[in-house]
């Protein structure tokens, strides 16, 4: 039994779908993010589960129990919001406690519980000052203690983070995973940044234009995006298109401009001869090469994806670096390459393994990164 | 708001040539502003004197220092001029029918502020929370204020007479007619009617001003709408409601109108005493003492209110 | 641990779950009692019988066209014009002045300029009325117009204050650099970039003005003597000793002035310039 269950849920303001036939399930103790563009239709998810929206269509679940149509202050659940909701006139303390005065929990007990509560966000000692004496950093905090400090069965966050600077959000990432594993809580939290998303959580809910594109693991959807549009959205990938010649029992043959390359069945699976397709190959999957001469047809190993080209932009990230490179073939590739160093202007090679590519059939929507490659 | 930048001190000349120079300049006028521009550049001092200067001058003469006269004359016997007394004021305070006047009028001013904020405060409430048409709402509120207040008074009058408006639909209707001008009841409903819009304007701004979420986190917490309403909203526009209720409480303080036109004849309040020592008893500085008395009431007020937090002068130069 | 596990007050699920329509209600009835007087008056301009007969039999335009023939009743508009007119071309002018000092500089006594600037609204109007008939008539002995005309201008400035204040506070004074920077100086750039930009805020103010003026009652009434009232002293005048139908028509004439007036003041600025105060 899941803690928390959507089916069918569907929100409409208008003409507007916001959110389409949603279906998914939270299980108790877990940290799952509902990632999708802005405009997505995260927010109104997190509004109706909240109590803040009425669904036009679905049902939500608690505990196998139905709460749509409950008012938000009957859910046992509490929202971290994006702008956090500190109540300004009210102390630190007072806004933590503020949850427990409403359902009559004593005042000595309240105390207690808010102290407790202050010191497991690492804030001892701020109770008795207001809210816009503490930095971004220790108002999330707080805004995270008023929430749990009610021991919701689920606490909701609306992109509480996206504030904050690079250093302190990827802190305060840790600091979330840290406290929802001392406080044994089920997290739902939604956001449009990809890697805020894939540092914290368990499961991924990916959602676009209202619908949801794919839920799986952290590593299902970066190593086996259902679609174009989330591998797009989980991580970068160079995009190649191309049509499918054949399909046979392990392989799929695609034709992408001069030559035709075999990709393994399980990685085009929804495809069809005479298809569109892209191909899509990670950045980290793409080898580098250092060209000889003018060698039109290198490293044309049998199932790999090759074509030359001159080395436009680096830039370095770490140990690795990110190459932009203008080929012949394809147009504009990135590649990131761990051990050999290119310059701007260098010819190279550039290659990647058929095993490595996901193939989508264009749709001729979800093709934004398009840029001319023949 | 920072040093003043070396900027344009030409309002003073420049709003008024500025517009008439607007299309077709003679470039005379150019040149001979230009001239003005640079001479007051130099001259900062003397550029803020002549700007600030003439409504500075113009406020205190004609308008604070005519309190301070009145202040003057209410110390004075029978005329302007006359030999210096306190008899005015002992005469006021000592008599019961005065004080009778003057907690009546309080008592009155008392029940219109707690009707007007009520209703006010709900109807800006409705409009910032449940309405998408709130310019159109606003301007439907806020028009009636500004037709004539005699004309509003008239209208009730057309209503409220025994055999007026109302009294005639509850004749058609069957029921018994009320009669209700003249009473007390009438007071009360002129004094609403005006008020309402004015008092609605700070409370629709503090409203505005409240962030939706504290009032989303706050039910999300577990607190229905009415504990929220108290334990979040009104402690968060408390200084509009104070705005409000001041702009309420003076005016129906210092009101003789209303009461005059729609009051019986025992529905006396001070502002009708006052009119009474210009219009008909010609007792100028016994009026001007009672006049210092209302403004004593409303002093005592606007301290209690500024302690509340109500941001009354707060007209936006310190904001910006 | 069970889903629904806050038990509530059952007003407060009412309330929750009727908050909308409840709202509604206030809206439409407090809007109603506001404008159904209004309705009141401007059927009963048309009533036949004139002011004590509801329903009336018959509607005419009859007193329309008595108002048109009394002489006393356009005088009294023609002598109030004289009057607001002049008070309210003072006032947007000491109104604007205001508003750029205190926007752009900063000296001494400027937080008292806002105070007396805001003051005559505060202050009874009675008290004010008083004040002025003392100063004015008492000690300073000024003619009736004059001393009406300052008291309109006091009257009016804080409200046009109110209203172009915010034009200049929220005009962006980048642009009025960059004029500078691309070669026009301080009366140039006054002309062609700030003054179009606040001009809005400055004609509503004096909209508002006007209709402030036109409609003064209580300041007029203490400091004019006898003679040639302005329009709401002489409708005060008529209903307090003999009641005319043709009052009914007067009415009409102030709400039209009024509705025309703070409209364009509103539609050439926004209509929460007249909201915030």
């Amino acid at each position: 039994m899941s803690l928390l269950r959507v089916r069918g849920l569907t929100k409409e303001f208008g003409d507007l779908v916001a959110v389409d036939d949603v279906d998914f399930d939270v299980e108790d103790g877990e940290f799952v993010s509902i990632l999708g563009p802005s405009g997505s239709g995260k927010s109104t998810v997190l509004r109706m589960v909240a109590g803040f929206e009425e669904p036009t269509e679905g049902e939500i679940a608690l505990d196998d129990v139905g709460i749509v149509g409950s008012p938000p202050f009957e859910r046992d659940v509490n929202m971290v919001f994006q702008d956090l909701a500190l109540f300004p006139h009210l102390t630190v303390g007072e806004n933590i406690g503020y949850g427990l005065k409403q359902s009559g929990v004593p005042a000595d007990e309240r105390r207690e519980r808010t102290e407790r509560m202050l010191e497991m966000v690492r804030l001892e000692g701020y109770g008795d000052r207001t809210p816009s004496e503490l930095s971004g950093g220790e108002q999330q905090r707080v805004a995270l203690a008023r929430a749990l400090v009610n021991e919701p069965a689920l606490v909701l966050f609306d992109e509480p983070l996206s504030s904050l600077d690079r250093k302190l959000r990827q802190h305060m990432q840790g600091e979330l995973q840290r406290i929802q594993l001392e406080t044994d809580t089920t997290f739902l939290y939604v956001t449009h940044d990809q890697e805020v998303a894939l540092a914290v959580s368990d499961r991924l809910v990916v959602l676009d234009d209202g619908r949801i594109q794919q839920v799986g693991s952290v590593e299902e959807l970066y190593e086996a995006p259902e679609s174009r549009f989330v591998a797009d959205f989980i991580g970068d990938v160079n995009a190649v298109e191309g049509r499918v010649t054949g399909v046979e029992d392990d392989t799929v043959v695609i034709d992408t401009g001069d030559d035709e390359v075999a990709v393994p069945r399980d990685r085009a699976e929804d495809v069809a001869v005479d298809d569109a397709v892209d191909v899509c190959v990670r950045p980290f999957q793409v080898r580098v090469e250092s060209a000889d001469g003018d060698a039109d047809d290198p490293a044309d190993a049998d199932g790999a994806f090759s074509t030359t080209g001159i080395v436009r932009s680096r830039s370095y990230q770490g140990s690795d670096s990110q190459y932009g490179i203008e080929t012949d073939r394809w147009g504009h590739l990135s590649a990131e390459v761990r051990s050999a160093s290119f310059e701007v202007d260098d010819r190279v090679t550039v290659a990647w393994d058929a095993g490595d590519v996901h193939v989508y059939r264009r749709d001729g929507v979800d093709s934004p990164e398009e840029d001319g490659g023949t | 708001m920072g040093e003043s930048p070396p900027s344009a001190g030409e309002s003073a000349d420049g709003s008024g040539d500025g517009l008439a120079a607007d299309g077709g300049s003679a470039p005379g006028v150019d040149g001979r502003m230009s001239g003005l521009t640079t001479y007051l550049r130099e001259r900062p001092r003397l550029r803020t004197l002549a700007i600030a200067g003439p409504p500075y001058g113009i406020l205190v003469f004609f308008f604070a220092i005519p309190l301070l006269a009145m202040l003057v004359v209410s110390f004075q016997a029978d005329q302007i001029g006359g030999a210096w007394t306190l008899h005015n004021y002992t005469d006021f305070l000592t008599s019961d029918t005065y004080l009778t006047v003057v907690w009546r009028t309080f008592l009155i001013s008392v029940q219109v502020t707690a009707i007007v904020a009520a209703v006010g405060y709900a109807l800006a409430y409705s409009i910032v929370r449940f309405s998408r048409r709130t310019t159109l709402l606003l301007l439907l509120v806020i028009l009636p204020f500004w037709t004539s207040y005699i004309i509003r008074m008239y209208a009730w009058i057309n209503i409220l007479q025994s055999d007026g408006v109302l009294d005639s639909l509850l004749d058609l209707a069957g029921l018994p007619t009320l009669g209700l001008l003249y009473t007390d009841t009438a007071v009360l409903i002129g004094f609403t009617y005006v008020w309402l819009p004015l008092a609605v304007l700070p409370f629709y701004a503090s409203l505005t001003n409240l962030d939706g979420d504290l009032i989303e986190a706050s039910k999300d917490l577990g607190a229905g709408p009415i504990r929220t309403f108290l334990s979040v909203t009104l402690p968060m526009t408390i200084n509009g409601v104070v705005t409000g209720i001041v702009l309420v409480f003076i005016p129906t303080f210092g009101s003789f109108i209303t009461p005059r036109l729609l009051g019986g004849t025992n529905n006396i309040m001070i502002g009708m005493v006052i009119e009474n020592q210009f219009k008909s008893a010609f007792n100028w500085p016994f009026g001007a003492a009672i006049g210092m008395v209302i403004s004593v009431v409303v002093v005592a007020l606007l301290v209690l209110a500024t302690r509340l937090g109500g941001g009354l002068f707060g007209t936006g130069g310190e904001t910006a | 641990m069970s889903a629904i596990d806050r038990v509530t007050d059952p007003l407060e699920r009412f309330t929750q779950a009727h908050a909308a329509r409840m709202a509604a209600a206030v809206i439409v009835s407090v809007i109603a009692f506001l404008w159904l007087p209004i309705g009141v008056l401007v059927f009963m301009s048309f009533a036949d019988g004139g002011v004590l007969s509801f329903p009336p039999d018959e509607l005419t335009l009859r007193w329309y066209r008595e108002f048109l023939t009394n002489d006393a009743a356009i005088d009294a508009i023609v002598t109030t014009l004289t009057i607001s007119i002049p008070a309210t071309g003072i006032t947007v002018a000491l109104s604007t002045m205001i508003a750029y000092a205190i926007d752009r500089y900063v000296f001494p006594g400027r937080s008292w300029l806002q105070l007396l600037a805001t003051l005559p609204i505060i202050v009874p109007l009675v008290v004010t009325g008083v004040a002025m008939v003392l100063f004015f008539k008492g000690t300073l002995g000024l003619p009736d117009y004059v001393a009406v005309v300052i008291a309109h201008v006091i009257r009016t400035i804080p409200f046009a204050t109110l209203v172009i204040l915010p034009t200049f506070l929220s005009f962006d004074r980048g642009l009025e650099e960059a004029s500078k920077d691309l070669g026009a100086d301080e009366f140039e750039t006054f002309r062609q970039v700030t003054l179009p930009n606040v001009f809005p805020g400055v004609v509503a103010g004096g909209l508002l003005a006007f209709t402030l003026s036109f409609n003064e009652f209580v300041y007029t009434y203490f400091v004019k003597g006898s003679g040639d009232p302005t329009l709401p002293v002489y409708i005060w005048n008529q209903i307090r000793y003999n009641v005319t139908p043709e009052v009914n028509v007067i009415s009409v004439v102030f709400l039209a002035v009024a509705v025309s007036m703070v409209l364009a003041a509103v539609s050439i600025t926004r209509v929460e310039l007249i909201a915030q105060r």
